[in-house]
């Protein structure tokens, strides 16, 4: 039964463009022999034919002038076009401003109300000394937690952020972490450095491990770029500045890191500008594409 | 109507008009301007509208004449499916425009039908004259209650008779899809005429007794 309905069906899709002669012969042959044995379809066929042969029969009518062109016809819609462009350039124009403007509002109410620079050379500063921190022996751990308890508590005073990454860099500024974790650093630089170079590549780890922990040879540290991998780590561990524990600190480094950044209110403005940025450029690029064909179609014009 | 001549100059005009010979182009308008305005004012359903679109048409495809590349192997309808296509799409738009303003719209109360008839068919009867009027005007406004695309399949198909293949291409769509279009809009058709009663009936009869088969 399902089976004579799919037939039926198939037949019946296949009527007009039998009509219309779309048909290949074998399928023609087949819509043709089901036809005549099926009245359903056959009054199908005649009602379908009877919709075209009216539609063929429609009058024809004469058209009510020439549409032969003039040059003025033309001319008048070249001139139209290169308006219509122009306005167009004109707005992609002034959008552009508006947007700058709005992106440079939001920018500079984002760093005067965050600090954004210091903090992230604080916060990479801080993610730098715990990498070393939790790569030293066992016996350095409380002295690590000592160093992090304090260096978390100076993370969420963001005034003094900067202030951290300077002392990082000269090491008699007012931090009294950075003053102290070169030290520490530099206590246990022999089993420091033998567990950073055993780990990363970190090319600036003999300078540090060297009696001269607090010379602008380590200035380069606080750059977070040679510690891609094992920053969330770190981070995660300063935050757990009293646990030990650092299976369950690395499991939830990533989650600390992004409840650092929520915290401190990045994301949402970091969005808002991305987008500013993104749609400037979108009309900056349109404007100068139309300039551009404008400026082609005038000479090509002379 | 089966509106394709075919003329040994067209590629000569083609590429004259290309380079700015106006009036070349001119001479391909008077052989297209025909077809052009019907398929318009099929589509669109007002004799105004259809003007509208066809002049829009005509400018557009002189302005952009340069672009067409006529088929290497010479088939015949490659440069009437182009204007066509430029014709569809000035009859989108023109339907677009005129669904903003209302004022303009293209639903015509029955009795101010301004479509014009070229009736030329000397040998019919009055009644048979008027019966085809009637039918022609019910056929009209059905066929603007089809969507857009179904529409110009159809006209392309029956009114102009061009073939599956041609209608993709002014179409821009697959071969599958013009038979879906065609075979859907006549059907929708069938049951819209069916319900203005008799004067299907009676054309289905006619059609039914006339001949063996519509295709040409």
């Amino acid at each position: 039964m399902m089976l004579w309905f799919d037939r039926h069906r198939r037949f019946r899709e296949r009527l007009s463009a039998y009509i219309d002669g779309e048909l290949d012969a074998g399928e023609a042959a087949s819509v043709e022999a089901h036809v005549a044995a099926c009245p359903a379809c056959s009054r199908d066929l005649a009602e379908l034919r009877a919709v075209a042969a009216a539609l063929q029969g429609l009058p024809s009518a004469e058209p009510p002038r020439s549409f032969a062109l003039t040059a003025a016809d033309v001319a008048e819609r070249a001139e139209r076009r290169r308006r219509d462009i122009a306005v167009l350039n004109t707005r992609l124009r002034l959008a552009s401003v508006g947007l700058a403007v709005a992106l440079a509002v939001v920018v500079v109410v984002d760093m005067s109300g965050g600090g954004g620079e210091g903090r992230e050379d604080g916060a990479s500063a801080l993610r730098e000394m715990s990498y070393y921190e939790a790569m030293t022996a066992p016996e350095s751990a409380d002295e690590a937690g000592d160093d992090l308890g304090a260096a978390a508590t100076a993370l969420p005073t963001v005034p003094e952020a900067p202030s951290m990454g300077i002392s990082w860099a000269t090491p008699e500024g007012g931090g009294v972490e950075g003053g102290e974790v070169p030290a520490g650093g530099g206590t246990t630089g022999g089993e420091g450095m033998g567990g950073v170079s055993g780990v990363t590549p970190l090319p600036e780890a003999p300078a540090m491990g060297g009696e001269d922990t607090e010379q602008p040879a380590s200035t380069p540290q606080p750059t977070p770029t040679p510690v891609a991998t094992p920053t969330p780590a770190p981070a995660g561990l300063a935050m757990q500045a009293d646990s030990g524990d650092r299976e369950v600190v690395e499991g939830k480094a990533a989650l600390g890191a992004a409840e650092n950044r929520s915290e401190e209110g990045i994301s949402a403005v970091w969005v808002i500008e991305v987008v500013l940025a993104m749609l400037l450029i979108i009309s900056v690029l349109g404007a100068v594409v139309l300039t551009l064909a404008q400026r082609r179609r005038d000479q090509t014009r002379r | 109507m089966r509106d394709l001549q075919t003329f040994d100059d067209e590629p000569d005009l083609i590429a004259r008009s290309a380079k700015g010979d106006l009036e070349a182009f001119n001479v391909l308008v008077g052989r297209y301007q025909r077809g052009l305005y019907n398929l318009c004012l099929r589509m669109l359903g007002a004799p105004e509208a259809a003007e509208d679109a066809t002049q829009e048409a005509f400018i557009h495809a002189y302005r952009s004449i340069g672009t067409f590349r006529g088929a290497p192997s010479g088939r015949p309808g490659a440069f009437r499916a182009w204007l066509y296509r430029i014709a569809a799409n000035a009859c989108y738009d023109e339907i677009r425009r005129r669904r903003s303003r209302p004022a303009a719209s293209l639903d015509r109360p029955r009795g101010e039908d301004k479509v014009p008839l070229d009736v030329q068919d000397a040998g019919a009867t009055l009644d048979e004259h008027i019966g085809r009027l009637e039918l022609a005007g019910a056929l009209q406004r059905a066929l603007l209650r089809l969507s857009r695309e179904q529409r110009l399949a159809i006209v392309l198909a029956d009114v102009h008779g061009l073939d599956y293949a041609e209608i993709a291409a002014v179409m821009g769509c697959s071969l599958g899809t013009v038979k879906s279009r065609i075979s859907r809009g006549r059907r929708q058709l069938r049951a819209m005429l069916k319900a203005e009663g008799e004067l299907f009936a009676s054309h289905i009869r006619q059609v039914g007794e006339g001949q063996d088969d519509v295709v040409v």
